[in-house]
């Protein structure tokens, strides 16, 4: 359906966003717009359909409404053909935009546009049957999606009260004839998820709880958990006939994560529907494509350089798992390569304070991440180890050489470690005689200590245990600087 | 759906039939000759326009790009010859071929042409008819009178056919063509065009109804259906149009009459219910049109209609395909002054 949305003026938003079919997540830090562009998609579809959508001030970039807020969404082809334009080449384009212009008396005027800028015919477009059906999910209430029209105000409106019941009595029994329509099939989802879970169709209740789906026994809705909400809410708005594009905000709110995965699963097997949703959550990401994860910065990450025989992408498609996903989310990122490496440094920043975020790559697979942090323009600093003491002349071995090259490329800072963990923390003092039964000599290099057969984790812990303060070794010290005050 | 050509005589049921497929197939349009059908398709829900409206807001917008004397973000509004600014009334004169050259009452404008661009245009200094046709092509509004929105419509069939087929076939699962009988200039081309397209089209008419002069390509076609036989009309009316005017139809088993009278005892016949019906208001029948206290409408606006009380038909002679569409108005009697059928 979407193929491309354009922001101009709204919000913190500019630039070009590319989606896909089917699932798409919007990945960024707090504050960083992913609501926004929920919201983008909202006016823009709202105000194509006829439905409302308030503006204000605050909508316009930096709250200057002096230039208008544009949001072009370019279509695939064969979605809502009453869009469609012809373009000086002759090819055809399809989409629309959505102007709102600050009028002289101050209000806010929305116009609606085909790409081409020329005016829409608005009773054709809306009658077409390939008009998608907009659902923001959590929705307000239910009958902003059962009962078009019906606002919360609308007994402000209505002078008498007899009147006002009976609308309230017609609404309740027009949403009853539309859940029923849907009960066998919303049952049959919910089994997918092992839940026996139904509809209420006693009493429609209209109010600010939304959905009323009970337990199998029909008894009080309060039974069910949210997150049962939640996965309701979604399919009860994708049962239908028409094209669905659904407006997830935040997708894993009160799912445990085998729900989140199952919830993805079946959502992909949807064939009527795009889904937008915002994520915070590493389980997310790690059950997603490469091509279904947007960067909130118009980052596709499918987008990102693959090699030539395209590992990267494969490697990032298979091990994007939750602890190395951590690196889409967050800012101010630690690779390292060992477990040893993650438990010092996280006891580091924890018992600092520190906004630092370790991703155990696990083993010596550095590329592909780097090659993403440096796509999503990330502050990152890799940790790694030099094993010199791998050859016999003590050189650098040739994975960290090829590590250093990458790092160099990308302008990424890599803290160089002597040997490996151990032999870097005996050198610089840190392993006190406590540790020497843990600790030999390296057959080559009597200079260099490493750990005992599986006992590099003790290392660690033992010193994390005596509380040993690491705050000047200059692994830490690499890491303070880059990050500076972080 | 392929396309099919059905031939219905008046009140034969085109409307019923019309709102039947409209109703049961989604993503039909349907394509009536006046606007007062239009609003009584649309008041029943269905999506209908007239060709030229269809123009105006659903195909020319698509095609700016490819007429770059129209600014892309300006509105198309229309004007016409009566309006008091002497600006529309020369730009009124002005006047577009479908190779896109503009003239004005017959001259040829060199400086530009519907391939100029809109910046272009306003960027030249004084040439002849230059402030009409900016006046046109304005930047932020293209101002259209009927005929050259006609000629600009024209325009988009002879030189993108295939994006104009493309284009309606994508949002329109069939299209009807009601009246086809009235099509004529842009309107047939634009029928016949998207005939021999993969559009699925159902073009319904009546080669007798056709009073304006159009139809020439309809009447060629040879339909998949024939309906002679009106819901409308009593049999009694029918078997007048058979003798008088030799057109099969066949009417229902209904008491009614045809009657003629004289011009100067009409108003007898004004009973506030009786519905006046005339060609054109030539002096001779005023008086008694201003006098008619029941309702009165030319032949050409009732046309679609059904009339559910008697009528009057009045003026001296009709063409054949006047008088028939006049008399097949009513399902009750008809009274006629009319003195000689041509």
């Amino acid at each position: 359906m979407i193929k491309e949305v354009i922001f101009d003026n709204f919000r913190n938003l500019s630039g070009k966003y590319q989606l896909d079919e089917g699932i798409n997540v919007i990945v960024g830090k707090n504050s960083s717009g992913k609501t926004n562009f929920l919201d983008g998609l909202k006016l823009a579809f709202y105000t194509l359909v006829g439905d409302y959508f308030p503006v204000s001030l605050g909508d316009f970039k930096d709250s200057d409404d002096s230039h208008p807020i544009i949001i072009d969404v370019v279509l695939l082809e064969d979605s809502i053909p009453s869009l469609i334009s012809i373009n000086s080449k002759k090819e055809s384009e399809w989409g629309f935009k959505v102007i709102v212009k600050r009028t002289q008396s101050g209000r806010y005027l929305k116009q609606v546009r085909l790409l081409n800028g020329s005016t829409i015919d608005i009773e054709t477009t809306r009658e077409d049957k390939k008009l998608p059906k907009i659902h923001s999910i959590p929705l307000q209430r239910i009958e902003d999606i059962l009962t078009p029209g019906l606002t919360l105000g609308i007994s402000k409106f209505i002078e008498s009260d007899v009147q006002y019941k009976n609308i309230i009595r017609d609404s309740k029994i027009d949403i009853k004839k539309q859940i029923s329509k849907k009960e066998s099939e919303f049952k049959k989802m919910c089994l997918m998820f092992n839940q026996n879970l139904s509809i209420e169709l006693s009493d429609p209740k209209i109010s600010n709880e939304r959905l009323f789906v009970v337990d199998g026994d029909k008894e009080h809705n309060a039974r069910i958990g949210s997150g049962y909400k939640s996965i309701a809410n979604i399919f009860i708005n994708s049962i239908n006939d028409d094209f669905n594009i659904i407006l997830i905000d935040e997708i894993e709110n009160h799912l445990h994560p085998s729900l989140i995965r199952s919830l993805i699963r079946e959502l992909r097997k949807i064939e009527n529907i795009m889904v937008i949703t915002t994520s915070h959550s590493p389980v997310v990401i790690n059950e997603l494509f490469l091509k279904e994860i947007i960067h909130i910065s118009g980052l596709k990450l499918s987008d990102i350089h693959d090699d030539q025989d395209g590992n990267i992408k494969r490697k990032l498609n298979k091990f994007l798992h939750p602890g190395r996903n951590e690196l889409i989310l967050a800012d101010n990122i630690i690779l390292v390569e060992g477990y040893t490496e993650e438990l010092l440094i996280r006891n580091y920043l924890v018992q600092n304070n520190k906004n630092w975020t370790v991703v155990n790559v696990a083993g010596v697979m550095f590329e592909p991440y780097v090659i993403l942090a440096a796509f999503l323009n990330k502050n990152i600093v890799v940790i790694s180890d030099n094993d010199f003491a791998l050859s016999l002349e003590k050189k650098n071995s040739d994975r960290f050489v090829k590590l250093e090259e990458l790092c160099n490329k990308h302008n990424i800072k890599l803290l160089e470690v002597y040997n490996t963990l151990e032999s870097d923390l005996y050198k610089n003092k840190y392993l006190t005689k406590e540790f020497d039964s843990l600790l030999k000599k390296h057959i080559n290099f009597p200079d260099v200590s490493i750990a005992k057969e599986k006992k590099k984790t003790e290392i660690a812990e033992m010193l994390i245990e005596k509380n040993v303060d690491l705050s000047d070794w200059h692994i830490i010290k690499g890491i303070n600087d880059e990050f500076k005050s972080n | 759906m392929s396309s099919k050509v059905i031939k219905f005589v008046a009140g034969g049921g085109k409307t019923t039939y019309s709102k039947k497929l409209m109703s049961k197939t989604k993503n039909g349009l349907y394509l009536a000759f006046t606007n007062s059908v239009v609003e009584e398709m649309s008041s029943n829900g269905f999506l209908s326009k007239t060709i030229d409206s269809l123009f105006a807001s659903f195909i020319i917008p698509k095609f700016v790009d490819l007429i770059p004397i129209i600014n892309s973000s300006s509105n198309i509004k229309y004007f016409d010859k009566e309006s008091p600014n002497d600006i529309a009334k020369a730009a009124s004169n002005i006047s577009f071929t479908s190779n896109g050259e503009i003239y004005n009452k017959g001259k040829k404008i060199y400086e530009v042409s519907l391939n100029s661009t809109n910046g272009e245009l306003h960027k030249l200094n004084y040439f002849k008819n230059s402030r009409s046709i900016k006046y046109i092509f304005d930047i932020d509004s293209t101002r259209l009178t009927h005929q050259q929105r006609g000629q600009i419509s024209e325009f988009i069939i002879h030189n993108y056919p295939k994006e104009l087929s493309y284009i309606m076939s994508k949002r329109f699962s069939f299209i009807i063509f009601d009246e086809a009988q009235d099509l004529s200039g842009y309107r047939e081309k634009f029928c016949s065009l998207l005939y021999s397209s993969n559009v699925s089209l159902r073009i319904l008419g009546d080669d007798y109804q056709n009073i304006n002069n159009g139809g020439v390509w309809f009447e060629k076609l040879s339909p998949s259906k024939i309906n002679n036989l009106t819901y409308r009309c009593s049999d009694v009316l029918c078997e007048w149009i058979r003798r008088e005017l030799d057109i099969d139809i066949q009417g229902v088993s209904r008491d009614a009459s045809v009657s003629l009278i004289t011009l100067e005892k009409v108003l007898n016949y004004d009973d506030g219910k009786r519905v006046l019906l005339y060609k054109s208001r030539i002096k001779k029948l005023a008086d008694t049109i201003d006098n008619w206290h029941g309702r009165t409408q030319t032949i050409q606006s009732a046309k679609g209609n059904t009339i559910d009380s008697d009528i009057v038909i009045i003026g001296d002679s009709l063409s054949k395909k006047n008088m028939y569409t006049a008399i097949t108005r009513t399902t009750k009697s008809a009274y006629y002054t009319i003195k000689r059928i041509n």
